[in-house]
């Protein structure tokens, strides 16, 4: 081996083995930790494990899973989406509206189709003008509320197909509906992208450390504006989804979203710091998190008070992960100067 | 670098001129957002006076000071939080907004005593991000998602989810001095000089910026970074708290437009806490010219959505241009 050549800096290819023995474990604890949720509350309320709370489970994970993926994605690329909730809420009021005028295909291709348009102007704005993917979301969250608002023309949008939300929700085998396989193809999609695409491998390079995946020349204000992109679209179709499901949006619809999927990725082990996570991490992270609060409003716990346990639990979290993974440090250097910081220059802006 | 520039000409009579426009484009190179802002505010107001009928009446101008001071004092709060390189707070909203909570439940007492008692509520719920924040190391963005969570929560099950009627007499709050000044503006212009000054003068201010602008230099510097995050967490929150005493609702985005549309810049050091209140002031016209013009929520919002994104990325460019001079 000739020591000048530079060891390859790919996080999955240094000490593979090594890798996937920590992961597994990772994956092990995660498992567990769901199979105590389920024990606890299956012991506690006999109605928990019932075809129809497992499938009411299953439907809050539908949506739940697809906003978790859609963070998880911009989160490995060392990138955050602030406006994925606003995301769901225009495209929930936009799939309603052309459904209303057209056809319900027609309407989420629609509302899919605007989730792309605005994933690529994040990533745009993001990739090429080097600025902050919080402040690019910030100002398209302010912006997409405006346009959710004009569209519904501030009040709620119904739409009266009900062969829609059937199609949608009529529970397969007891438990699943449509809308849940969705999630959890698209998840399982994911999960093979992110293992053995090119472009999966390049996001994790991008997010693990985007000077060296600049300095080997890998795409990486491409790899940037795909997973921003990737994100919005994640977010539509579960706005659209969602709003096939209520047959109701409002410009509010998505709300308390935000919250509940980094939760939700942050539990699946997705590192803030970036290049860090897998699918099957995310979809064990939005289950915890759903099974949780399932298993809470079955207790009788009133919303506030499960609102204050989800915050506690993201909390609990990022504290834990804060001391294994230096998060400040990293995320500092990866979002807030995403590329013109090294540009130019080639050392290790890992940080600690 | 202006003294070098404007004293020689200023001396000579004919000079004067070149003296002002030097002066002009002095500032536009020290501060080019701020100064676009300023510029864009005076514009903005004109345009209001002449163009919209309604607009420059004494009651609209009353309640567009207090509206623009009520997110002016969180702007200012906010800024110390983004210039020392923590992004933004986004517990800031649900702060003010359970702040209105308990100075209501404890008006009883009288006024002052409610004051004192929510402000100081702020600042532990605003010390405790900080320890989570600055002493632990964690991700601000999500610790503050998650206290928003926690202090609503906290707030909704504290009141049962009823609005709560205030036992107490707080019509000094709203006060109007002089016909014009709402005495919300006059804590307005209090809690922003007084900012200002900390954040550009002081010890404590100059150890924000440093930490904003390079931690590990700060670090190695031997400063208390730690203990100065923290701080700016407390003073964040208890601003917060105070804006809740004027008047409560949650307006988090509304308040982080003002700081970054104002030129604070969320990579940490750069940006005044004045830029930001002028950013509020800004935003605020902006929306109240299209209310009075008649235009709905709506179009209020996506207008502000797109001010951000443009003096973002015009800020961008602006600052990639001067790299490569």
């Amino acid at each position: 081996m000739n020591p000048l050549v530079p060891v390859s800096t790919d996080p999955g290819r240094t000490s593979a083995s090594h890798r996937f023995q920590r992961l597994s474990v990772e994956t092990g604890i995660r498992l567990a930790l769901i199979l105590a949720i389920f024990v606890v509350f299956a012991a506690s309320a006999e109605d928990f494990l019932s075809p129809g709370n497992l499938y009411s489970i299953l439907s809050q994970f539908a949506l739940l899973g697809l906003i978790t993926a859609a963070l998880g994605v911009t989160m490995i690329a060392g990138e955050f989406d602030l406006s994925v909730g606003a995301m769901v809420s225009v495209s929930a009021v936009i799939t309603l509206k052309v459904s209303d005028a057209y056809s319900p295909i027609v309407g989420l291709l629609a509302g899919i189709a605007t989730g792309a348009l605005v994933g690529v102007f994040n990533g745009i704005l993001v990739a090429f003008l080097r600025l902050s993917s919080l402040v690019v979301t910030v100002g398209t969250l302010v912006l997409l509320t405006g346009i959710a608002y004009q569209i519904a023309n501030n009040s709620v949008v119904s739409y009266d197909n009900f062969d829609v939300s059937s199609a949608v929700d009529d529970p397969i085998a007891q438990i699943l509906s449509a809308r849940s396989l969705i999630t959890i193809g698209i998840l399982v999609l994911l999960g093979l992208m992110l293992r053995f695409l090119r472009g999966g491998r390049y996001l994790y390079a991008v997010g693990g450390n985007r000077a060296a995946a600049f300095a080997m020349g890998l795409p990486v204000d491409r790899t940037i504006v795909l997973s921003m992109t990737a994100s919005a679209t994640l977010a539509a179709l579960a706005g659209g989804l969602l709003a096939f499901s209520l047959l109701g949006a409002s410009p509010t619809t998505g709300g308390s979203l935000l919250l509940q999927g980094a939760s939700a990725a942050m539990l699946g082990g997705i590192a803030l710091s970036g290049g860090v996570g897998t699918a099957t991490g995310m979809a064990l992270g939005a289950l915890t998190l759903t099974a949780l609060n399932s298993g809470l409003s079955l207790q009788g716990v009133s919303s506030a008070l499960i609102a204050l346990i989800n915050g506690l639990v993201l909390l609990i979290v990022i504290v834990l992960n804060a001391r294994n993974l230096g998060t400040v440090n990293g995320l500092l250097v990866r979002m807030s100067r995403p590329l013109h910081s090294f540009r130019g220059r080639t050392e290790n802006s890992n940080g600690r | 670098m202006s003294a070098l520039t404007s004293t020689p000409t200023a001396e000579t009579p004919p000079g004067r001129l070149t003296a002002v426009r030097s002066f002009f484009t002095d500032s536009i190179r020290a501060n080019p957002q701020g100064t676009t802002v300023r510029a864009a505010a005076v514009v903005v107001l004109l345009l209001g006076i002449i163009a919209i009928p309604g607009f420059a009446t004494l009651n609209n101008f009353k309640g567009l000071l207090a509206s623009v001071s009520l997110i002016g004092i969180a702007a200012a709060g906010m800024a110390i939080i983004t210039i020392s390189g923590n992004f933004f707070m986004l517990s800031m909203g649900a702060t003010t907004a359970v702040s209105t909570i308990v100075f209501a439940t404890t008006l009883s007492l009288g006024l002052l005593p409610a004051i004192i008692i929510t402000v100081a509520v702020g600042t532990v719920v605003g010390l405790l991000q900080g320890l989570v924040i600055g002493g632990w190391g964690a991700n601000p963005i999500i610790v503050t998602i998650a206290a928003a969570s926690i202090i609503l929560g906290a707030g909704e099950l504290w009141s049962g989810g009823l609005t709560i009627f205030g036992d107490g007499d707080p019509s000094s709050l709203n006060a109007v001095l002089f016909d014009i000044l709402p005495v919300q503006v006059l804590v307005f212009f209090a809690v922003v000089i007084l900012i200002h000054f900390v954040i550009q003068k002081s010890p404590f201010g100059r150890q924000i910026r440093l930490i904003g602008s390079n931690r590990d230099t700060a670090e190695f510097a031997g400063l208390p970074v730690k203990r100065t995050v923290i701080i700016g967490y407390v003073i964040a929150a208890a601003c917060a708290a105070m804006a809740g005493v004027l008047l409560g609702a949650e307006f988090d985005f509304d308040v982080i437009s003002a700081v970054l549309v104002g030129g604070v810049v969320v990579t940490g050091g750069k940006g005044t806490v004045l830029d930001a209140a002028v950013g509020a002031v800004f935003i605020g016209m902006v929306g109240n010219l299209l209310i009075v013009g008649g235009q709905s929520f709506a179009l209020q919002t996506v207008i502000k959505g797109v001010i951000v994104i443009v003096a973002v990325s015009a800020a961008a460019l602006l600052a990639r241009r001067k790299g490569k001079r």
